[in-house]
């Protein structure tokens, strides 16, 4: 898949910033920043080309888990695949993750030189 | 001829006759020596003394008779015994009473006859002293009073042969007395009324340590330990002089032994009146030992209360039948209810009284209690454990562990009536464990945040992202980003450890090639390899399947890896291989480094353990890596392990389960035989499916958790019921189909079991849908082989009707078919109802998009593409689909 549009979401100022970059510059992507699942439903209810989201799970209000049923339930076409990006990595995590319809679940902390290559090998599975 | 009549007194007469007891006795030389004096005394040949007996005269002793009785028809002397004087028969012939007597016509030819009565003390006439001849004579009055004394003389004798009896049988009597005296184990002492000591029985003796000369005519009152002779006497009752007493109950006195020293006497004293004296019969035991005995075991009951009162673990006797019969205080604490309430209430509305909507409804609860409880009951099972929520007496709720055990009483009843149950408070416990877990939560996700950020920052500069670096600056960061890697490293083992350790980490067990593991562990430390120069080289000749959890396996293969990059000098070579070895998969890690001391090897796999304390720091090790690997390993049942040759590098290696493909099914062993399970074991081998090994009923609970087996074959032995009870009480277990197999099994016989137990391989369960003429039937025998008998449909109008035919439990589907495509079928029979819940493994060349693979999903549904599996690709996943189907989802 050619790196596209990318909504990532998390709540963390620099994770974002340092995601960003990391995506852009590295790996060639369009990234959409929300740094809330409320406004990732926002930009999602305005804006929907995307190509993939990246969406952390612990976030205070609406979570991970929370905020894909949200953009699942009509505001993304159901192709477009959701990857989660969470600290809380444990392999119980995971597949609950996975169960909830996410294509994959990536590691914090992550090597940003070789996150959008990560990324890119959850998409292509 | 005249019969003598009967004397009017004959009854008693008898009587008296038989009292002698002489009757039929032998002959005796002193009444012998009586009639041979007679008999010369008067010259005649014959002499008895005849005793009349009801029916016959009995002679104690005869001369010149060969008899020693005839009829007392004929009886001379039943005549003489009429009168009392003596009865003289001058000529018998001449006398009308005899002359036709047989004893006259006819032998001893009697002519003359003279007997005189002997008499018995009461003065009955037992008989005759009597003279016989064969000719006619008289008697002159003085041979009459001879023949009178000598009658008197054996008169005598015979009485005092009655005498004599009687002595006997007294002195009988007194040595039997005498015997039981001797034998008891009571001391028997009789004393007169004076106090005086009359006899006293061995066992008195040994009790009072005295020899007769102590003790016979000596006070009473000096074997009783503060008790006068009045005292001792008023243990009777009231002393009438001459009265007998029954003996009262024995009481308990103070004894003393003639050495002085004093004991516990049970004692009981009866009077009786002997010649009209007062006699006193004293009984009396040493009752040391047993009040010692008793003390022993108040003292042990004293003991063992105290440690049932004073337990930190709530303890109760339950009847199995009804209530708890005692508790103890700590249950009483921990519920917060009285003992006395505990005491009215059943075990199973204590496991009842939980009211949380969370935990499971009451009545199930109820129900699993009553189950268990009965299984205890029918001796099904001998204990349970259960962890469970318990509302207290005050309503609020504690988690408890209970064991229930059943209580083996010393007679073995009908069936057991108590049990203990022990109830621990493991409130705090699973709090702790709670918050532990929520700690590490929280710690993984607060450390890692912050640590992202930097790792993230610092890897962007070093990176180059935001353009070149001084070379010192560049230099520094790259330390700065080495530390941010080893710490989110040491972040992840510590969590890691944590949680392995912990035994919370479930297992998710596949069949896995282990070529796969071995390629994903090298491709995670190759940058790592690359960066010390050292190259990892692969040895997987043979294609080697293990039963694993492949993200936990390459965990531990990526530990070892990096140990072993870390101590590999650069330019050196790493092997990373795996071979069937002793019936496991066993993975070897061979580096060329500096080794490991032999003295270490054994440690090596401990936290924190590492060769050289520096190590840790040079090496940027979190020194958690082996250690986790040896959990992980474990955990598979496998077996790690170090080996190494000085100055040759380190080997490090671990073994693995190798997955067999097919159905699991779990043979139990019993503990006490082994031979037929071998066997057993082959033969489900030889059927394609997978045999698994328990020993026990617990073992067997954990495997099924991990593997879900189709079946479990218990072969028939003495702990059969047992272990099937053990099974039972196990929900997970519960709906797993168990066989019991006899010793002799044939292996057909077996197969038949099995498919009576697991629908799934009776034959047609698999359904093929293929229209390649050859692929079709390879799958069919491929699946065979594996003993899973599958049917073929070549289109889309022959797997329909096949369907309706008999629903299969697996459906292997090509989606291009000559007649319709895959989808309509799909859409079909899951319309239908027909293939709802029925396992679809999808095999084709059509390379799904995922809408398409959607459209199939609606059920479970797995892929295989034509161009990269092949026919052994299906083959392996339908058998394993086919266990997880049989088994169910793992819990």
């Amino acid at each position: 898949m050619i790196p596209g549009r990318l909504l990532l979401v998390d709540d963390d100022d620099d994770i974002r910033t340092i995601a960003t970059i990391s995506l852009e510059r590295v790996g060639g992507w369009t990234v959409v920043a929300a740094s809330s699942g409320a406004a990732a439903v926002a930009i999602a209810q305005a804006d929907d080309a995307f190509d993939a989201v990246l969406l952390d799970v612990m976030m205070p209000d609406l979570d991970g888990p929370a905020t894909l049923e949200r953009l699942r339930s009509g505001l993304l076409s159901p192709d477009v695949p959701i990857v989660f990006l969470t600290a809380k990595l444990q392999p119980a995590d995971q597949a609950r993750l996975n169960r909830l319809g996410a294509a994959g679940v990536l590691a914090k902390p992550f090597d940003p030189m070789g996150l959008p290559r990560d990324l890119e090998r959850v998409l292509a599975r | 001829m005249t019969e003598a009549p009967l004397p009017p007194d004959e009854a008693a007469r008898l009587e008296s006759v038989r009292a002698l007891a002489v009757l039929d006795t032998p002959q005796e030389e002193r009444f012998d020596r009586l009639t041979r004096i007679a008999a010369d005394l008067f010259r005649v040949p014959i002499c008895t003394i005849t005793l009349i007996d009801a029916n016959r005269q009995w002679f104690k002793s005869c001369i010149g008779l060969d008899s020693r009785e005839t009829p007392r028809a004929f009886s001379f002397c039943a005549h003489a015994v009429l009168q009392d004087e003596t009865l003289v028969i001058p000529d018998a012939q001449e006398d009308e009473r005899f002359a036709d007597n047989p004893l006259v016509t006819g032998e001893p030819r009697i002519r003359f006859y003279a007997g005189h009565p002997l008499y018995s003390p009461e003065g009955f006439k037992l008989g005759t002293l009597c003279l016989i001849d064969r000719v006619p004579r008289t008697m002159e009055a003085t041979e009459i009073v001879r023949l009178r004394e000598l009658a008197q003389v054996a008169e005598n004798e015979l009485n005092s042969l009655e005498l004599s009896h009687a002595l006997r049988r007294l002195s009988d009597s007194e040595q039997r007395l005498h015997a039981v005296m001797d034998g008891v184990a009571e001391g028997i002492v009789t004393f007169a009324a004076d106090g005086r000591v009359l006899s006293a029985n061995p066992a008195a003796l040994a009790t009072f340590r005295a020899d007769p000369g102590d003790l016979l005519g000596r006070g009473v009152d000096r074997l009783v330990q503060g008790m006068n002779l009045d005292e001792i006497r008023a243990r009777v009752g009231a002393v009438e002089p001459g009265a007998e007493t029954e003996p009262r109950a024995r009481t308990l006195v103070t004894g003393r032994r003639s050495d002085g020293t004093l004991f516990p006497l049970e004692l009981a004293i009866s009077q009786a009146n002997v010649a009209g004296e007062a006699l006193f019969i004293g009984i009396g035991m040493d009752v040391t030992v047993a009040r010692e005995a008793e003390r022993a075991l108040r003292q042990s009951e004293w003991r063992f209360r105290a440690i049932f009162d004073s337990a930190a673990i709530g303890i109760g006797l339950m009847r199995l039948d009804g209530p708890i019969v005692d508790a103890n205080a700590a249950l009483a604490q921990m519920l917060r209810r009285p003992v006395q309430e505990l005491r009215a209430m059943e075990l199973r509305e204590l496991i009842a009284a939980h009211h949380d909507p969370d935990a499971r409804p009451d009545g199930e609860a109820a129900d699993e209690g009553d189950e268990l409880i009965a299984a205890l009951r029918g001796r099904r099972a001998h204990q349970f454990r259960r962890d469970l929520p318990i509302t207290r007496g005050d309503g609020t709720t504690m988690w408890g562990s209970l064991t229930v055990s059943v209580l083996q009483e010393e007679e073995e009843a009908e069936a057991p009536r108590f049990a203990i149950a022990l109830l621990e408070d493991i409130t705090s416990r699973r709090e702790a464990e709670r918050v532990k877990d929520e700690f590490v939560s929280v710690v993984s996700h607060e450390l890692r945040t912050p640590l992202t950020s930097i790792r993230g920052s610092l890897g962007l500069v070093t990176g180059g992202v935001m353009g070149e670096l001084p070379p010192e600056v560049q230099a520094m960061l790259d330390v700065a980003e080495q530390n941010a890697e080893r710490l989110v490293r040491l972040v992840n083992d510590i969590l890691d450890i944590e949680r392995l350790g912990s035994g919370r980490v479930d297992l998710e067990l596949a069949d896995v090639a282990a070529r796969g593991l071995l390629e994903q562990a090298v491709d995670t430390v190759e940058a790592m390899a690359a960066a010390g120069a050292v190259t990892i080289r692969i040895h997987a000749p043979q294609e080697v399947d293990v039963r694993a959890d492949g993200l936990r396996v390459v965990q531990a293969l990526t530990n070892l890896l990096g140990n072993a990059i870390k101590f590999s000098p650069p330019e050196s070579e790493i092997v990373v291989s795996v071979a069937v070895s002793d019936g496991a998969a066993r993975f070897t890690v061979a580096d060329n480094g500096r080794g490991i001391p032999d003295e270490l090897l054994d440690g090596i796999f401990e936290r924190f353990r590492q060769v050289d304390a520096s190590d840790s720091r040079e090496k940027g090790g979190t020194g958690l890596g082996l250690a986790i690997a040896r959990t992980i390993v474990e955990q598979h049942r496998g077996r790690i392990w170090a080996e190494s040759s000085p100055g040759g590098g380190a080997t490090f290696r671990f073994t693995l389960p190798l997955h067999a493909p097919g159905v699991g099914v779990l043979v139990i062993e019993g503990e006490d035989e082994s031979d037929g399970v071998g066997r057993i074991v082959e033969q489900v081998r030889a059927l394609g499916h997978r045999p698994l090994l328990a020993h026990t009923a617990a073992e067997a609970i954990a495997l099924i958790a991990q593997e879900r087996p189709g079946a479990i074959l218990l072969p028939l032995g003495d702990r059969c019921a047992e272990i099937r009870a053990e099974l039972a009480l196990d929900a997970s277990t519960r709906e797993i189909p168990v066989v019991l197999v006899g010793p002799s099994l044939a292996t057909d016989e077996l197969l038949e079991e099995l498919r009576t137990a697991i629908p799934l391989l009776r034959p047609g369960a698999v359904l093929i849908v293929e229209d390649d003429p050859s692929l079709g039937p390879i799958l069919c025998r491929a699946l065979s082989a594996r003993g899973i008998p599958a049917r073929l449909a070549r289109d889309g109008a022959e797997a329909v009707q096949a369907v309706r035919d008999a629903p299969p439990g697996l459906v292997v589907l090509d989606l291009v078919l000559p007649d319709a495509d895959g989808f309509a079928i799909v859409d079909l029979l899951r319309g239908d109802g027909l293939l709802r819940d029925t396992p679809l493994l999808v095999y084709s060349a059509l390379d799904l998009d995922a809408g398409a693979r959607r459209r199939l999903q609606d059920g479970q549904t797995e892929f295989l593409g034509k161009a990269d599996a092949t026919p052994q690709d299906v083959e392996r996943r339908v058998s394993q689909l086919l266990g997880r189907v049989v088994g169910g989802p793992p819990a």
